[in-house]
């Protein structure tokens, strides 16, 4: 099968939220030879990036979700014949449901879309305590905090992870999301960036790290 | 008026005294004796004191029997935690539906015996009902999938959507008929109003398409049961872009409470045109504006609300989006009450403030 054809398999399997496909198609490349890193930008991430860019108009949670793992059912076989050297880190991030609070499907469909993107991304899970952000954050050397919060009582938590992180003089920029959090909020408490979906998050990600190397 | 009469008077467009206020007051109750949130969700006769004190308080016109989202799971076998500065919620690490095989057994985890919560909530409908006749108090079912939500991993559910709907189907069926009882017995206790979250119609969340084919036939088991023994249904939603048009379509609600605008809506004005002839709006106090404004602040902001919902041809109850945050201090509640007698008086549906008609 021509390499263009299974680039296009690899895609389309995550666009038809079809993991098995995915898992297939990755096996095909590597057995025609295809680079595994060509074949998870140009083909499995392509078809992630397609998804995320009509989520909210044809694409749901529910599809995001599926998009997620189909795109890791086929990056799982890539990834071991992946050489390390030749993939390009786009960031550090520390990733968590905030301390009180168990919702973690967004924070999950983030931390997927962030690594497909290219991040490294460290989940520390739900109910994480202040400290724990800063902590891991510095240990890491991190370049994103990236806190989830689904619950409006939460909010006054934000700020002190902001504080801790300023005290602490992290470099690592604060990035905060979920369901009741708006941009004003995420002003309020003084994080560096926020956004209303996981798509738009990987993108404030990106800006977020550009703008912290000037 | 009483806040009952001022309610079902709404309803069948009756001239009020003022317009009705709900700012769905329930776990920040705790704060008029001081208590934490896991002690007041625990003790149903706490619970009960602080909604009832909290409303001759501030002087709303419902009041909710509902401590937090997880009064069924707990029926269901689900262990909940009690924190002291939140909602109580079920514990995460061990849901109680492990398995995509697991639905089809969920009748037998439950039983009314065990169901301590679901009896607690009965009993508070009961008190308030005898003590305070004239208090509107508002029962709850958290509906056939935000159920299974407690007892099933959230991601794994919604994977379960995909590639379990048939499982999902079966369970379905069996925990709507348990919630349809606990509803039933909720109308019997001295409940008018039974409010449901139906959270899934929601453009952020699912299809349209797949809303019909797996949450709706249940839901609409849900609101034909409560009218046809004439409850006051309404539905709850808190996502962005709620599919007014299905929930309309499917469910026929007597009111919605929303906090943001519904799917294909660009503005409120537009939301007031296009359903208000269809239903009664709740809302639209934000939780931010409600956590941050000062009195005065919400004070205008209600006066603002008050101009472009109250003429709402059904009728609009000056309230809450949201769970009023737990948080926030009880002066806005009071501010809103305070702009529904300032701003919202002489009200009539579909007229206004200051209706001059008799």
């Amino acid at each position: 099968m021509a390499e263009e054809e299974i680039m296009k398999k690899l895609k389309d399997s995550v666009i038809n939220l079809d993991k098995d496909a995915a898992k297939e198609a990755a096996e095909e490349a590597l057995k025609v030879g295809i680079d595994p890193l060509d074949a998870m930008k140009r083909g499995l991430y392509a078809g992630l990036k397609e998804v995320c860019d009509h989520y909210e108009e044809t694409v749901f949670i529910t599809d995001m979700l599926l998009a997620s793992d189909a795109f890791y059912s086929g990056a799982e076989v890539l990834k071991a014949k992946i050489d390390k050297a030749k993939m390009q880190k786009k960031g550090i991030g520390v990733l968590g449901v905030i301390e009180g609070d168990v919702h973690d499907l967004g924070k999950n469909m983030l931390k997927y879309l962030l690594e497909a993107e290219g991040f490294e991304i460290h989940d520390l899970g739900f109910n994480v305590r202040v400290g724990k952000f800063i902590e891991e954050a510095h240990r890491l050397d991190a370049d994103l905090i990236l806190v989830s919060v689904m619950l409006s009582s939460k909010f006054p938590t934000i700020e002190k992870i902001v504080d801790l992180a300023r005290e602490n003089e992290l470099k690592a920029k604060i990035m905060v999301g979920g369901g009741p959090v708006t941009e004003e909020i995420a002003k309020k408490y003084g994080a560096d960036g926020w956004a209303l979906t996981a798509p738009q998050a990987v993108k404030e990600a990106l800006k977020l790290v550009e703008k912290s190397k000037y | 008026m009483t806040p009952m009469e001022r309610i079902l008077g709404l309803i069948s467009r009756k001239k009020l005294d003022r317009i009705p206020v709900f700012p769905f007051v329930s776990a920040a109750a705790a704060k008029v004796r001081g208590l934490d949130y896991g002690e007041y969700a625990k003790k149903p006769d706490v619970f009960l004191r602080c909604q009832i004190e909290a409303q001759q308080l501030i002087g709303y016109d419902a009041i909710t029997a509902m401590p937090d989202l997880c009064v069924e799971a707990q029926g269901f076998g689900a262990k909940i935690i009690y924190p002291s500065d939140n909602a109580a919620y079920p514990d995460p690490y061990n849901p109680v539906l492990k398995s995509a095989d697991d639905y089809r057994h969920i009748g037998e985890l439950f039983s009314w015996d065990k169901a301590e919560r679901m009896n607690n909530q009965l009993q508070v409908i009961r008190t308030v009902r005898k003590e305070l006749p004239g208090l509107m108090i508002g029962g709850f079912t958290i509906g056939p999938i935000g159920l299974i939500s407690r007892l099933r991993n959230i991601n794994e559910l919604v994977r379960d959507f995909v590639h379990h709907p048939d499982k999902i189907h079966e369970a379905c069926e069996i925990v709507t008929e348990i919630q349809i009882e606990y509803i039933e017995k909720q109308l019997e206790a001295g409940a008018r109003t039974i409010m449901v979250p139906v959270v899934l119609a929601e453009r952020e969340i699912m299809s349209k398409q797949m809303w019909e084919e797996l949450d709706a036939p249940y839901q609409k088991r849900i609101a034909d049961f409560v009218s046809s023994k004439g409850g006051i249904y309404a539905v709850h939603t808190c996502g962005r872009g709620p599919y007014f048009d299905l929930l309309i379509k499917w469910l026929h609600p007597l009111l919605i409470q929303n906090a943001h605008l519904p799917d294909g809506i660009a503005t409120e004005e537009e939301m007031v045109e296009k359903y208000s002839k269809k239903l009664l709006l709740l809302g639209y106090l934000s939780v931010s504006q409600l956590a941050w404004m000062n009195p005065t602040e919400i004070m205008e902001e209600c006066k603002r609300q008050i101009g472009v919902f109250g003429k709402a041809r059904s009728g609009y109850f000056l309230g809450a989006s949201c769970e009023y945050p737990p948080y926030a201090s009880l002066y806005n509640a009071m501010a809103v009450v305070k702009a529904a007698r300032v701003y919202g008086a002489n009200f009539k549906a579909g007229v206004g403030a200051n209706c001059e008609e008799e």
